[in-house]
């Protein structure tokens, strides 16, 4: 029970890095096989489709940045972990969740527009930024997501 | 399966929208006034290879059609629910080619999912069980009918009243997507058809029970009843239903109202024009090929058969694209 607190840090980190990082995987991954689609037919739409297909893989980079500031923070990273009470790890914990659950979810939406985008540029292959423009609307709030967290674990205070 | 598997297909569908016909297409076709001149528009737009005969060129499109959506679609399955018009047409030639001896395998038409092969060597070996399911019992039933009576057009009402019935079946199992609505709109306007041509031709009770399948959107019992009081009974039910504009009109013409169930489907298709993912796109453009092939095939018979430009314009059917 010693470590309550800082378990409960990592695993709000842990949480940060593995649902935006699932959610971007599956996100990509439409786009993937929307694109795969579009390039068995038209070859040389490779770069607007490769355009499509990174949007959707940011909140995976979010949850990732999230889960280096809780490590940096906590001393897991220089391999001195600070002492916290279970109150402050689950003041990290919940710091934590905004960028996991909105990552997640916006991510796999995101594919699905980016998707979507691809099949726009399908049938009309100058209209990449159209497609973009409403892939990237959905980021919105994975980057309003990533504030809330970013604020909130800076301003813990540990130790 | 979820929507999302189709993200590969759908956007490989869309990519080749870009090659179908327009409407600028078409007009220029009918427009040429020559079927040489049609076939070297075709080629040119990517149409056709070296195909010179309509026949040809139509089984080259199906082909390729079929081709694409085998290759695109994530489960092959779903694809059975496009070919079943096509299987039962193909039992109807199988039964009828065992008795006229006639060869089966230039009458078969494709997509389809039966193996015309075995099933002309069912049919003849009368192993209908081997076929399957529903098309087996129902091709039983039509072989025991014309050998019975020794009349084709029983044989045929069996087979027509049970594609019905398979295409009602999948229209309820799929009452929200694309696919249900376009099974419902041809399991009943096939039935409208068969009421009023058994009207026209005064049919008792029993042949119009059987040849009538299940309904979607009509009551069956009433159609019945509507086909046996006569031609005038028949329309005042269906002036009554959502179907009574394509009643007048089969009326006026069965070729107008052939156009017009055709136009219908491609309008309840066209709703799947904004949609990403899942069946309906499948499904909307293997209806929008196959209209297109349909009036290309039009533009072509009636170019050959030296009709003219206003004529051959009325006939086209309406595109998806």
């Amino acid at each position: 029970m010693d470590n309550l607190g800082l378990f409960l840090a990592i695993l709000g980190a842990a949480c940060a890095a593995g649902f935006a990082g699932v959610g971007s995987a599956k996100g990509v991954g439409i786009v993937g096989e929307a694109g795969a689609g579009l390039l068995s037919e038209d070859p040389s739409m490779f770069g607007r489709v490769l355009i499509l297909q990174i949007l959707p893989g940011t909140q995976g980079l979010y949850g990732f940045l999230i889960a280096l500031m809780v490590f940096i923070k906590t001393g897991v990273l220089s391999g001195a972990p600070v002492a916290m009470t279970w109150q402050q790890g689950i003041a990290v914990f919940a710091a934590c969740m905004p960028i996991a659950l909105v990552g997640f979810f916006s991510a796999i939406y995101q594919g699905r527009v980016a998707a979507s985008g691809v099949s726009l540029i399908a049938k009309k292959p100058t209209e990449l930024t159209k497609g973009m423009t409403m892939a990237a609307l959905v980021e919105t709030y994975a980057v309003l997501a990533l504030l809330v967290s970013f604020i909130a674990v800076n301003n813990i205070t540990l130790g | 399966m979820r929507d999302t598997d189709y993200a590969f297909c759908v956007a490989r569908l869309r990519a080749n929208e870009k090659y179908m016909l327009t409407a600028k297409d078409i007009d220029e076709l009918c427009e040429c006034g020559s079927f040489d001149l049609a076939l070297k528009i075709l080629t040119e737009k990517k149409w056709l290879t070296t195909q010179t005969q309509i026949d040809e060129c139509i089984a080259y499109q199906n082909k390729k059609l079929w081709k694409l959506l085998s290759e695109c679609v994530p489960d092959k399955n779903e694809l059975k629910v496009l070919c079943t018009v096509n299987d039962f047409f193909n039992i109807k030639v199988a039964v009828k080619c065992h008795f006229t001896s006639a060869d089966a395998s230039e009458l078969y038409i494709y997509p389809a999912t039966l193996d015309t092969a075995a099933l002309t060597s069912y049919v003849n070996s009368h192993e209908f069980h081997k076929i399957g399911g529903i098309m087996g019992e129902c091709a039983e039933k039509s072989y025991k009918a014309a050998c019975l009576t020794e009349n084709g057009q029983n044989a045929d009402i069996i087979i027509d009243a049970a594609a019905i019935n398979t295409l009602r079946e999948y229209s309820l199992k799929n009452k929200k997507s694309l696919i249900g609505e376009v099974c419902a709109f041809i399991c009943d306007t096939a039935n409208i058809k068969t009421a009023y041509r058994c009207a026209k031709t005064k049919k008792g009770k029993d042949f119009v029970s059987l040849a009538v399948g299940e309904c979607c959107r009509l009551d069956r019992g009433f159609l019945i009843k509507a086909s046996l009081s006569g031609v005038e009974a028949l329309s005042e039910y269906l002036r009554k239903t959502s179907y009574s504009e394509l009643s007048e009109t089969y009326l006026k013409s069965s070729a107008e109202y052939e156009k017009k169930c055709d136009d219908e489907i491609v309008s309840i298709i066209k709703k799947a024009k904004f949609t990403a993912f899942g069946f309906d796109p499948v499904c909307a453009y293997y209806y929008g090929k196959l209209t297109e092939i349909k009036s290309v095939r039009i533009i072509l018979t009636s170019l050959k058969a030296g009709l003219d430009k206003n004529t051959v314009r009325e006939r086209v059917r309406a595109l998806y694209v």
